[in-house]
């Protein structure tokens, strides 16, 4: 769970820099958001990879579509600029877990 | 404001390096499956293939790792009508052909993890065996208990953080649903208000 934890608050980290490169207003707010978009997408994201869809690309996908729709509806901005920082933020992600994972 | 955040994220960035310390591979873990032998009928495995932390073993009703903290790994078991010694051996050789594609093995609904760390000791936890066919394997944690060269104490496996660790990966998603559509419906609110 520690690990699970861990990962949790540097997917955050990550997230919170790349959006923060796309909106730079109300910085508490957006960490606020990304925290709570990563503990809904990323502890479902875990128990799927350790436990049944054991492929991590298919999840990665499910993960950056809900992550689209939660950035639209929570951050009010347009679906086109929700695609490229949700898909940017979860290639960043994907790339540095894989990278420590290694 | 900035200052704040930053100051957040800066303390999020070093949590890890904190944390690490309790992770140092200085526990013995182990296991207990104290009814296992109320299932004569069954070969049971301990495996995971995780490539930092790969166990693949035949396993009994006791068996201990030496390792790192927070280490999860599955319990599989196949009823011995399904498999035959040189089958079992071959577990060693190709595990995963024999623990993912094989559709005659179980494996248990939790995972085998240590939720405590007691350095330089031991931490053995208790499980118990709720119920075993040819399709479904239920495991419950039933005690954890410290020992420390002579000096022996329960822990006891109901404490809240016990219970929080097993289900943690489905409240924190549930409390953050429930957060999200709060703010879109009370921001709707606000707005038709106006």
């Amino acid at each position: 769970m520690i690990k699970g934890f861990l990962a949790l608050v540097l997917t955050i980290v990550i997230e919170f820099i790349v959006v923060w490169f796309f909106i730079k207003k109300n910085p508490f707010k957006l960490l606020c958001f990304i925290t709570l978009i990563n503990c809904l997408t990323h502890p479902l994201a875990l128990y799927f990879y350790l436990n049944s869809l054991a492929n991590l690309w298919m999840i990665e996908i499910l993960v950056f579509l809900t992550e689209v729709i939660l950035l639209k509806l929570l951050l009010e901005i347009r679906y086109p600029k929700a695609v490229l920082i949700s898909f940017i933020a979860n290639l960043v992600t994907t790339l540095v877990g894989i990278l420590i994972s290694i | 404001m900035k200052k704040i955040v930053l100051t957040f994220l800066l303390s999020l960035l070093l949590l890890p390096l904190v944390v690490q310390a309790d992770l140092l591979p200085n526990s013995t873990y182990c296991h207990s499956i104290e009814n296992i032998d109320d299932y004569p009928d069954f070969v049971f495995f301990a495996y995971s293939d995780r490539k930092a932390f790969y166990i693949n073993k035949r396993v009994t009703k006791d068996f201990c790792e030496y390792g790192f903290f927070d280490e999860t790994f599955y319990i599989y078991a196949i009823n011995k009508k399904d498999v035959n010694q040189s089958e079992i051996e071959s577990a060693s050789n190709r595990p995963k052909t024999f623990f993912w594609n094989n559709d005659k093995i179980i494996r248990s609904n939790l995972p085998l993890t240590s939720v405590e760390t007691n350095p330089g000791g031991r931490v053995t936890t208790y499980w118990n065996i709720k119920k075993l066919n040819d399709d479904e394997f239920t495991i419950k944690k039933s005690d954890i208990v410290h020992t420390e060269g002579a000096d022996t104490t329960k822990k006891g496996a109901n404490k809240w953080y016990s219970w929080f660790t097993e289900y943690w990966q489905f409240i924190l998603p549930g409390l953050a649903i429930i957060i999200i559509v709060l703010i879109i419906v009370i921001r709707k609110i606000k707005r038709t208000q106006i």
